[in-house]
């Protein structure tokens, strides 16, 4: 009997997934994986400030490492993608689910990052495409990518970018608007896994996202003011 | 009070609906919104034309019947309050008022302001409720509650099923609603036997309706006239997933 029943049963993770809540947890978890990602990384930048030594060779050792880099790389890419594919699935049907719209529409405390996940989501994996474009692939040549065979020097890479304004500028509009998204995504990551009463939420929302943006900023900035040379 | 009415007229589901405007003169400032719109059909009876339909029963804010957006916001303007106990000062003479039912797939509009909420009645009948088998009552004291689960369970429990959650959420989810009721139940020693297989059955029967997907805005929790809060969706988002992989059917 119990195989027979077995057989039948749907299968128990792809019910889930395909769940309004499983996909909410979806949306969490692969978010928790980006932000923990973003902490990683921004570690990684804020070497700059500690000289070329330690930025080249920080880069130096994660590329000896073909494990770290490649699963890395491929985990985070997963991540992103299914991510981004739960977020277009969920507001999808999340329109269906309000075929007519009020004529009067009114908000009572839905916060405004809140409201343009999508959008600022979008905006951010925009970037992400830049961003590789210019570091990772070189396509945009800001300078100081030239280097000899053999050898890595993206602290000269990094300078010689953030020497232009206008990349500084998009660097640092592409972190407002991350901090939107993080801002209601941290307190709505802690909601959706259960944590809802959590009494360090609001702080922890405030928190992490400011010191991920304002981490990130700063390395633009200080290389524009000429902080770091 | 004089008043300029935008009220949503609907013949029937099939039909497309439209805003049609009405004003109405000398209404009391002490009178309810209710007996307003009361008056608003009366003057409709007398001059011919078909009075607006709109639902209420109890008109003390505990059937969960009375279903109006006003302006914007279900049940209007007041906290913790359904429309029925809404009083006209809370407006200004010569306001102009925007009432329109509920907005959601799976509350289709039947008739002018009323729409069709029976997708709730399927939810609960998917699990929201305790198996009774047949055989005499145990003795109450026997089965001991303690009192932060008792208060727990109460305040779930006040949930009067209306759907205000469903139409001020931007995503028309009800998940304020069925947290509710699993939270109510699953603080129970009587609801423990079905813990598990309630949260699944409810949730998916939800999903089947139509309804879309909390992205916690907590605009439920700002119009539910019994103030039930937004930390229940987190209890379910708990309850749904521990019973999706550990449920035994
Ligand atoms: C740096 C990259 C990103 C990080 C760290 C991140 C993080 C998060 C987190 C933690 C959540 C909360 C999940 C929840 O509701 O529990 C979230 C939600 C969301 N994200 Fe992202 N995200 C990123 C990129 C993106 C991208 C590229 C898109 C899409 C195009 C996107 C679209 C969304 C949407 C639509 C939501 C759901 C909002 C809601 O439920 O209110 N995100 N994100
Ligand atoms: S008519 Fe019963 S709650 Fe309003």
């Amino acid at each position: 009997m119990r195989g027979l029943n077995r057989q039948k049963r749907p299968n128990r993770l792809l019910q889930l997934a395909g769940s309004s809540i499983g996909g909410k947890w979806i949306m969490a978890l692969t978010g928790a994986f980006l932000l923990f990602f973003l902490l990683m990384h921004l570690y990684a930048n804020l070497l700059v400030f500690a000289g070329p030594e330690q930025l080249n060779g920080y880069a130096i050792g994660l590329r000896a490492n073909p494990l770290i880099i490649w699963g890395g790389r491929g985990a985070v890419l997963v991540a992103f993608v299914v991510h981004i594919a739960y977020a277009i699935k969920l507001t999808g049907e999340n329109r269906e689910a309000r075929p007519v719209s009020y004529q009067h529409e009114a908000t009572v405390q839905a916060s405004w990052g809140s409201r343009y996940m999508l959008l600022t989501g979008g905006l951010i994996a925009a970037y992400v495409v830049f961003h590789l474009l210019h570091f990772t692939f070189h396509v945009v040549d800001t300078g100081g990518m030239d280097w000899e065979a053999g050898t890595i020097d993206p602290y000269s890479m990094v300078l010689a970018g953030f020497k232009h304004p206008l990349i500084s500028l998009s660097y640092l509009a592409a972190q407002v608007v991350l901090f939107f998204h993080l801002h209601h995504a941290v307190g709505s990551m802690f909601q959706t896994v259960g944590l809802g009463a959590l009494r360090a939420k609001k702080a922890v929302s405030l928190a992490l996202p400011a010191l991920i943006c304002g981490g990130y900023s700063l390395v633009p900035l200080a290389i524009w003011f000429g902080v770091v040379k | 009070m004089n008043l300029t009415l935008h009220v949503w007229r609907q013949k029937n589901a099939q039909a497309d609906g439209r805003l049609e405007t009405y004003n109405v003169a000398d209404i009391s400032p002490d009178s309810s919104f209710l007996e307003m719109l009361d008056e608003l059909n009366e003057q409709l009876l007398t001059s011919g034309q078909e009075p607006v339909a709109f639902d209420s029963d109890c008109r003390e804010g505990i059937c969960g019947m009375c279903s109006l957006v006003i302006n914007g916001v279900p049940h209007g303007p007041d906290r913790g309050a359904t429309v029925c106990q809404l009083h006209m000062r809370k407006f200004t003479d010569g306001d102009a008022i925007w009432i329109e039912p509920w907005r959601a797939k799976a509350f289709p509009v039947l008739k002018d302001l009323i729409c069709d909420r029976t997708s709730f009645d399927r939810i609960i009948q998917a699990g929201g409720y305790v198996s009774v088998n047949t055989g005499s009552a145990q003795d109450a004291n026997a089965l001991p509650i303690a009192k932060p689960a008792a208060d727990k369970a109460f305040e779930a429990a006040t949930c009067i099923g209306c759907g205000a959650c469903v139409a001020a959420c931007k995503n028309a989810s009800a998940m304020l609603f069925v947290s509710a009721k699993v939270v109510h139940l699953a603080e129970l020693p009587q609801g423990q036997a079905e813990r598990q297989k309630r949260a699944k059955d409810m949730v998916q029967q939800m999903d089947t309706e139509g309804f879309g997907n909390c992205t916690n805005q907590y605009e439920c929790e700002a119009v539910c006239p019994k103030e039930i809060p937004a930390d229940f969706i987190a209890t379910l988002n708990r309850e749904y997933v521990r019973a999706g992989v550990t449920a035994s059917e």
